[in-house]
């Protein structure tokens, strides 16, 4: 039940891409073939273990419209590690990818740590999206990149938990100040005394960008 | 102060704890004397300090951590207090951005919500000095390690919880003429200390006789089922809502505000997660906190901050770039607004008998809202919780009753036995049972648990679909009625369900020690009030949103 840290995730990505069934195959292992259209944001948290620690994942599900993006926009400040996912078989939902990060980079923190994700990797006889442009697209801007499939559940596991231990190695080397929430990382209170003294140190490395 | 404890330890009567209560106060009292002399003054400074109160009870919590039922208790109970006080003001703040100090309207609105808030604000702040006070007292002589006589402790000052609750008791008189006697030597101070320690008692009376005349207006059954019509309708809407944009030009104002209710309400339960992990052995406790966020009530609340805050900022952003008398019609309509969002106190028979209506019709009526405002997933979650929740209680009421009739005199017998016996005996009739009165206490809190979050998502996703701009017939104001509606139908639902929760529990635990069953009774009447605190907190957060709504749709359009 404790945990020593709680990131904040958010997914997005185009309406259909199979955001929510990527979190219902991870926080619960089931697919659900016809998901309802997600209004706003759904929710959804599963514990994992990195390094020895345990880490809380809380999942923000955005929904992918695009008449809600300018709602869902708000959430996005203040997450710790996105994923952002296409459909490998609607080339137009690899199209819009640049505009995705854009928005993402523009209402989140430098430090977020952004996942690629081409999803839906068992239709690979309807595949538009070849498997190199997502690496290409991934490398040109930074990004991790993986191919997963919520309803075989391959890769699925690794796509959260590897955003989860991107986070956790920039936390080690102190990129993320985890003592300003607004990084989406948050002490759990197993952890809260003892990293006092850790947090205190690099809180004073770190003066010159705290907050208010 | 051994004396005292000794005596709870030993026997538990209420009368020693009303002796221990009105010691208690007179402690806090004496702490706060100072502060009560200067502030003693109007009726408004007394609730001053009631406030102070409540930040007492917080600044307590790490003694009161180390024990488990006043944790649970006052972990709920800043938050609330605060909460009641910090939304109503940022409210009245946000409209009056240039308050004219002629207007009427204004005047009103400022001070109203101040006056709303404070009998809950008094009622948490009793909560708060009573569990510090008394764990300080209770961990001072017990010390570490004695957990049992810990958990006399905090039996008994929920028992004390109870006794106020059921506001006939003479405790409160007890408690104001033991006072002079205790702190005779300081006999200035008397006045002071006459009045701090019973306007706290005398809110809780208020705010647990506002349940009971809710709950005597409690239909005998909500409809249920009738939304599988609303489903479909609402795939349509969604189905025609797809991929079309409304386009507005967001302002892109980002408010930051270090304190915020969803983060008050983290840090609480983050609190009494510390406090779990420090207990070696896992009790079968019912942890509200923990299961209010496992249902995502907390990240609905949050996300809903998130929503709110923005649109104030927007709505401010959008006031001053107006001026002259474009700016005061701006200002009336979302005054209009903002007074519909005021909490009324409904005393008159009237509205107590609307009330009893909404009530019958809970399902019908957030259908029918939620219509409106093309919400079709959702509804379906909170009436599944519901249905969930009166469920089990009919199952268990039924087995109960069942049960009580077949061995009336044997349960006669245990009763004797369990007073005699301590408990023991007690424990053996539950067995028989479907259903032990822990299990019944479990599920009444993880049922209030769970239709408290499913209530706020819902308030959630109709700020969502208000913001998404799809054209609604309904201008703002009559939102902010259906929504006004709406909360208290939820809050009503939930202080009904509590209220049957605690009978179920009441009657399951017939042959217990009321030193057991009181507690339980009277904590699940508290989560049901801490429940309507967060529903109406976060109703309140929906405020900015409509206002913001509001302009959109006539203002910028229209300029356009």
């Amino acid at each position: 039940m404790a945990y020593a840290y709680l990131f904040k995730y958010i997914i997005i990505g185009d309406t259909g891409v199979g955001k929510s069934c990527l979190l219902l195959q991870f926080t619960d292992k089931r697919f659900q073939p016809v998901h309802d259209l997600t209004i706003g944001v759904e929710f959804g948290a599963r514990m994992i273990t990195i390094d020895g620690k345990q880490i809380k994942l809380q999942i923000w599900d955005t929904a992918g419209q695009e008449s809600f993006r300018s709602i869902t926009r708000s959430y996005y400040r203040g997450a710790a590690g996105a994923l952002l996912v296409y459909d490998i078989t609607r080339r137009d939902t690899f199209n819009h990818l640049t505009t995705w990060l854009e928005d993402a980079r523009q209402h989140s923190n430098s430090n977020m740590v952004i996942m690629l994700i081409g999803n839906k990797s068992d239709l690979e006889s309807r595949r538009e999206v070849k498997k190199e442009e997502g690496e290409a697209f991934a490398r040109e801007h930074g990004l991790i990149f993986m191919e997963t499939s919520a309803k075989t559940a391959s890769n699925v596991e690794e796509a959260f938990i590897n955003t989860a231990k991107e986070i956790y190695e920039k936390i080690q080397e102190g990129v993320f100040d985890i003592n300003n929430e607004a990084n989406g990382i948050k002490i759990g209170p197993q952890h809260a005394a003892s990293n006092a003294t850790l947090t205190g140190n690099q809180g004073g490395q770190q003066a010159g960008g705290g907050c208010c | 102060m051994s004396d005292t404890s000794d005596a709870i330890s030993a026997e538990g009567k209420p009368e020693v704890m009303a002796m221990l209560s009105s010691d208690v106060l007179a402690n806090d009292a004496a702490e706060d004397s100072e502060t009560a002399g200067i502030l003693h003054k109007s009726f408004q400074d007394e609730q001053r300090q009631v406030s102070h109160n409540t930040s007492n009870g917080q600044e307590g919590d790490m003694v009161i951590n180390e024990n488990p039922l006043t944790a649970e208790v006052i972990a709920n109970q800043p938050s609330s207090g605060e909460v009641t006080e910090n939304i109503p003001t940022d409210c009245s703040e946000s409209v009056s951005l240039d308050p004219e100090p002629g207007s009427e309207v204004t005047q009103n609105e400022q001070s109203s919500p101040d006056l709303d808030s404070s009998p809950k604000g008094s009622g948490w702040g009793a909560w708060g000095s009573w569990g510090k006070s008394l764990l300080s007292t209770a961990s001072a002589t017990v010390g570490h390690g004695l957990t049992a006589v810990k958990e006399k402790a905090g039996a008994t000052l929920r028992i004390h919880n109870a006794s106020s609750t059921s506001s006939e008791g003479p405790q409160p008189a007890t408690t104001e003429s033991k006072i002079p006697g205790i702190k005779s030597n300081d006999a200035p101070d008397q006045s002071s200390i006459g009045v701090s320690p019973s306007s706290p008692s005398s809110g809780s009376r208020g705010m647990l006789s506002t349940i009971t005349n809710a709950v005597q207006n409690t239909g005998k059954s909500v409809l249920t089922g009738g939304l599988d019509a609303l489903e479909f309708i609402g795939k349509k809407t969604m189905n025609v809502l797809a991929e079309s944009d409304p386009g507005f030009k967001r302002t892109k104002i980002l408010m930051e505000r270090t304190v915020s209710l969803s983060q008050l309400l983290r840090e609480a339960k983050e609190k009494e997660k510390q406090r779990l992990a420090q207990q070696v052995t896992v009790e079968r406790t019912a942890h509200y906190g923990l299961l209010f966020d496992e249902f995502q009530g907390l990240s609905h609340l949050e996300a809903l901050e998130i929503l709110s805050n923005e649109s104030e900022a927007k709505i401010q952003s959008f006031l001053t770039s107006l001026n002259g008398e474009q700016l005061e019609t701006v200002k009336n309509d979302l005054i209009a607004i903002k007074e519909i969002f005021i909490p009324k106190e409904s005393n008159n028979e009237e509205d107590q008998e609307k009330k009893a209506d909404m009530e019958e019709e809970f399902v019908s009526m957030l259908t029918e809202l939620l219509f409106e405002l093309h919400v079709a997933a959702t509804p379906d979650k909170l009436n599944k919780a519901r249905k969930k929740a009166h469920d089990w209680l009919e199952e268990t009421n039924f087995s109960t009753s069942l049960d009580l009739e077949e061995k009336p005199e044997e349960n006669k017998e245990d009763e004797q036995k369990t007073e005699q016996g301590g408990g023991d005996g007690g424990d053996k009739t539950e067995e028989k049972k479907n259903k032990t009165v822990e299990e019944v206490y479990m599920l009444s809190i993880e049922s209030l648990a769970e239709i408290t979050a499913r209530c706020i998502e819902q308030l959630h996703k109709v700020a969502e679909l208000i913001l998404h701009g799809q054209e609604v017939e309904k201008t703002a104001q009559d939102q902010a009625k259906v929504m006004t509606n709406l909360t208290s139908a939820m809050c009503n639902e939930v202080l009904s369900l509590s209220k049957k929760f605690s009978d179920s529990l009441t009657a399951t635990g017939s042959n217990k020690k009321a030193e057991l069953l009181n507690p339980m009774v009277s904590s699940v009447l508290l989560e049901g009030c801490n429940s309507t605190t967060y529903i109406q907190d976060a109703f309140q957060l929906l405020l900015p949103v409509l206002q913001i709504s509001h302009i959109q749709t006539n203002c910028l359009k229209a300029q356009e």
